[in-house]
């Protein structure tokens, strides 16, 4: 049988403060695989992700990546496992005042003997490596801007090629298009999805919306406080599955909106984003939700 | 209507102060009618400092420019010396950077010590130790600036973003790698500003340095001031007061670029 990509075995993790985050998880994922994680605040799916590059620690259980036991890593054996798995977060996490070509950079750091980096002094194949990442996300023109003068999206596209800067082999994504509005939103999940499709990642996103998961996902693993309660192949999915993970009624706010997609490719064909385009994009959304139910 | 509570906090407050204000001033023996008295002296001792009481001996010039020189190359020296030495202390002082909980108490620890003696004490100390002139006033300056800047870099690291933090240790960075690139970039307008603020205070600091033989104007100052010496004395305060202030507005404009 081929090794998963991730494997999860009876995972729990109690915080400090007694909270359950995760209750005896058991998952396994393919290479390549493209899983989305869906579940309400709080039950658990930045801690199932985080799990796996052990930004958390659990409590019991084991986590493997590619056959090595990231429970069982010391400190040097973490760092070189962490190496080959990109992370990308809500808020970017990038450096503000660095250049998006530093922040990028960044992902070259376990790769590289550490008094080279601290000097700044990074190899040509590494920028090179670098530049190409931003290339692939399309905005290589930007690598010597300051991070924060880049729009959300810009930045988020930073976050992407700076986790492609690892090479890796895993890719997580923490609720990456909360903080932007719907076009942009549907744009990095597109560059996700092809980038994962392009290097074989295994990828594991959370994300609330469920229209997004079940137009980007392969396989959908629902949580709720803290128990997988879904685990599926995003074909067989309807409203009513996902009612059952959120224990309650859909809500519009659980929706991205999809009408804005197309929408959005327009706009994008023709090169453009006017800065009236999301005014204009989150009255339609609203009316697609309002006529969907 | 609701009535507002009585705002019984503010009351207690300003009893406490009020309270604290005249214990204190039982015990420094301040009064109105002292300071009434004390007035019209101290302004019969300016009019002594003066020129006009007698023209000030411009030759004296040369030896004033030579120990305000000493003594704001102290100053600077000390300030970038001592604001080096901060940047490396600061990944122990610092519970984001420390290794562990114990590094980070002890860090703090230390820094709490140096910042508790007063510069002239530690001046006084260093003078025995290494003797007249500039190295002692140099050495308290150095630790002086490396307490005020670490101090306060640390408090500014553990207020800062972590998310770039996260980000670095997700991607497999060391502790020192996380430092560098995370948290460096982000302090590096507060780093400047801090050293800034050192520099204003290292300067006045060293100007009354020479008072316990440790080098710069404070030396001669303190000579002239026992020798009765009027016109040099005037002389060195109004030239003294003109480097102190260039120096002082200089850097605070150059802060309030930085924020």
């Amino acid at each position: 049988m081929e090794q998963p990509a991730i494997l999860f075995e009876n995972v729990t993790k109690q915080f400090p403060n007694g909270h359950v985050a995760l209750k005896n998880v058991s998952l396994s994922f393919k290479p390549g695989e493209f899983v989305v994680v869906v579940g309400l605040s709080g039950a658990g799916k930045s801690t199932l992700i985080r799990c796996v590059n052990r930004l958390v620690t659990p409590t019991s259980g084991r986590v493997s990546v590619a056959g090595v036991e990231m429970t069982g890593l010391n400190e040097t054996g973490l760092r070189a496992a962490r190496a080959r798995i990109g992370m990308i977060f809500q808020n970017y996490n990038l450096v503000r005042r660095s250049s998006v070509l530093r922040n990028v950079l960044a992902g070259r750091l376990a790769h590289l003997p550490s008094w080279r980096t601290l000097l700044g002094n990074f190899p040509l194949a590494d920028v090179e490596l670098a530049l190409r990442s931003l290339d692939r996300v399309g905005i290589m023109e930007k690598a010597y801007q300051r991070a924060d003068t880049l729009s959300g999206g810009q930045q988020q596209r930073v976050a992407i090629a700076r986790a492609l800067a690892q090479q890796p082999t895993v890719l997580l994504a923490d609720e990456p298009v909360a903080s932007l509005d719907p076009p942009t939103a549907h744009q990095v999940m597109r560059d996700l999805k092809r980038l994962s499709r392009e290097e074989n990642l295994t990828t594991l996103v959370n994300l609330h919306f469920i229209d997004m998961a079940q137009e980007y996902a392969d396989r959908i693993v629902g949580l709720r406080a803290g128990e997988v309660v879904f685990d599926g192949p995003v074909d067989g999915m309807s409203e009513g599955t996902f009612e059952e993970i959120y224990n309650r009624r859909i809500r519009p706010d659980d929706l991205r909106g999809t009408a804005d997609l197309h929408l959005t490719d327009r706009a994008a064909g023709n090169g453009v984003l006017t800065s009236t385009a999301p005014d204009a994009l989150e009255n339609s959304t609203q009316e697609t939700i309002s006529a969907a139910h | 209507m609701p009535k507002p509570p009585f705002p019984w906090r503010g009351w207690v407050a300003a009893g406490v102060v009020l309270a604290i204000l005249v214990w204190s001033a039982q015990g420094t023996g301040a009064s109105l009618k002292a300071f009434a008295e004390g007035v019209p002296q101290m302004l019969a001792y300016f009019q002594k400092l003066s020129p006009s009481h007698k023209p000030w001996p411009l030759d004296y010039l040369p030896e004033i420019k030579d120990r305000l020189l000493e003594t704001v190359k102290i100053s600077f020296a000390a300030t970038v010396i001592g604001a080096a030495l901060a940047l490396p202390f600061v990944m122990v002082a610092t519970r984001p950077l420390a290794a562990n909980g114990f590094v980070y108490t002890l860090g703090r620890g230390f820094l709490n010590l140096i910042r508790t003696i007063p510069d002239l004490v530690l001046a006084n100390i260093l003078v025995a130790g290494f003797g007249l002139g500039p190295l002692p006033g140099l050495l308290a300056l150095i630790i002086f600036t490396f307490g005020v800047v670490t101090k306060l870099l640390a408090d500014t690291i553990e207020t800062v973003d972590a998310g770039p933090m996260e980000a670095i240790a997700a991607a497999g960075g060391t502790r020192l790698q996380r430092a560098v690139f995370a948290i460096f970039p982000q302090i590096a307008p507060d780093y400047i500003a801090y050293s800034l603020y050192a520099l204003e205070i290292n300067v006045r600091v060293a100007a009354v340095l020479g008072l316990v033989g440790a080098g710069g104007i404070g030396q001669i100052l303190y000579r002239d001031i026992n020798f009765f010496m009027y016109s040099r004395v005037g002389m060195i305060i109004a030239a003294t007061f003109v480097v102190v202030f260039l120096i002082d507005s200089t850097s605070s404009w150059l802060r309030s670029k930085l924020v």
